[in-house]
C-alpha cells in the first residue's frame, strides 16, 4: 500500500489552493445548516450527478470497470481506486482523494457520501438492480495505517451502519 | 498605458514562474520520493481487479512523476467477472438482516431535478 507520506503528497498537490479556502468555508456552512446524515445523502446526490456527467468507458468485466473507473479518476486528478472481488462483497478502496483536504478531515463523515453516491451511480449504469448499496466503511482494525475510504458494494439491509436512513 | 511588450513581459514573467514552480514541485517530488520512509519498495501505487492478481510489472515504479503514479491498470480480461454475473452473485448473498426497506442510496434512483 502506498505510505502515508506519499499520499498526503499526492492528496496536498492535487487539491487546487485556489478553491480550498472556499470549499472550506462552505462545508463549514453546510455543516452548520444541516445535519450530517442529510448532507451526506447531499453528498450521494452530487455524486450521482458527477457519475452522469462522467460515464464510464466501455466495459464488460470487472478488470474493465476497474480499469475504466481508474480512468475517469486520474483525467480528473481525483486519486485511484483498487477493487476486490472479495466474494461476498465487492470491496472498493479509493486513495488520494482531495475530497477530505478540500472540506476538512472533521467532514469526512457526511463527505464520503461523494463517493458513495458517484460509485453506486456507475454499478447502477453497469446494469445494477435494486437491493445492493454502496457503503462507506471504517477502517478496518487490521489495516489502521491505510489511508484509503473503503467502500463495499453489499447486500442491502436494514440495519445501516452509516446510518443513511 | 501599458505597451504590448511590457503585457509580452508580463506573461512571459508569468509563464517563466510556472515553470520554476513545476520544476520546483517535480524536484520536492522527487526527493520525498528518494526518502526511504516515503516510497519502500512495496508502496509503490498499484491499481488491482478481483481474481486477477497483476503481474508486477503493472506496479507503477516509484520513481514517476506525480501524474503517472496512478497509471490506469490495462484490463486482464482473462477469469475476470462479467459485471452482471457480480451483481447476481452479491444479490445471492443473503443478508445480514432480513431486508425491509430499501437502501437509503437507492433514492438516488430517483431523476435529479432540472438543473437551474
Amino acid at each position: 500500500m502506498p505510505s502515508d507520506r506519499l499520499i498526503d503528497y499526492y492528496e496536498a498537490g492535487h487539491c487546487s489552493m485556489q478553491w480550498r479556502g472556499f470549499l472550506h468555508a462552505l462545508a463549514n456552512e453546510f455543516s452548520d445548516a444541516l445535519p450530517w446524515h442529510d448532507l451526506r445523502r447531499l453528498m450521494a446526490r452530487i455524486g450521482a450527478r458527477y457519475a452522469a456527467d462522467h460515464p464510464l468507458e466501455r466495459y464488460e468485466t470487472l478488470d474493465e470497470w476497474c480499469f475504466a473507473v481508474n480512468r475517469c479518476w486520474q483525467k480528473s486528478d481525483f486519486g485511484f481506486a483498487v477493487v476486490r472481488d472479495q466474494n461476498r462483497h465487492l470491496e472498493i478502496r479509493h486513495y488520494g482523494s482531495p475530497l477530505f483536504l478540500a472540506m476538512g478531515m472533521d467532514k469526512a463523515q457526511w463527505a464520503v457520501g461523494f463517493l458513495e453516491g458517484v460509485y453506486y451511480a456507475w454499478f447502477v449504469q453497469a446494469g445494477m438492480g435494486t437491493g445492493l448499496e454502496v457503503r462507506a466503511e471504517t477502517p478496518e482494525a487490521d489495516n489502521p495505517g491505510d489511508r484509503s475510504t473503503c467502500l463495499r458494494l453489499v447486500r442491502a439491509s436494514v440495519r445501516n451502519p452509516a446510518g443513511l436512513e | 498605458m501599458m505597451h504590448s511588450d511590457d503585457v509580452l513581459s508580463l506573461f512571459e514573467r508569468i509563464g517563466g514562474a510556472s515553470d520554476a514552480y513545476q520544476d520546483f514541485a517535480r524536484v520536492r517530488h522527487k526527493s520525498a520520493l528518494k526518502t526511504p520512509a516515503a516510497a519502500p519498495p512495496e508502496t509503490t501505487a498499484k491499481v488491482e481487479a478481483a481474481g486477477s492478481a497483476l503481474p508486477a510489472s503493472e506496479a507503477v515504479p516509484a520513481h514517476s512523476e506525480p501524474s503517472a503514479i496512478i497509471e490506469p491498470t490495462p484490463p486482464d480480461t482473462a477469469g475476470s467477472t462479467p459485471m452482471r454475473e457480480l451483481f447476481a452473485r452479491l444479490l445471492a448473498v443473503e443478508p445480514a438482516i432480513a431486508e425491509t426497506t430499501a437502501s437509503p442510496l437507492e433514492r438516488l434512483r430517483t431523476p435529479p431535478g432540472p438543473r437551474a
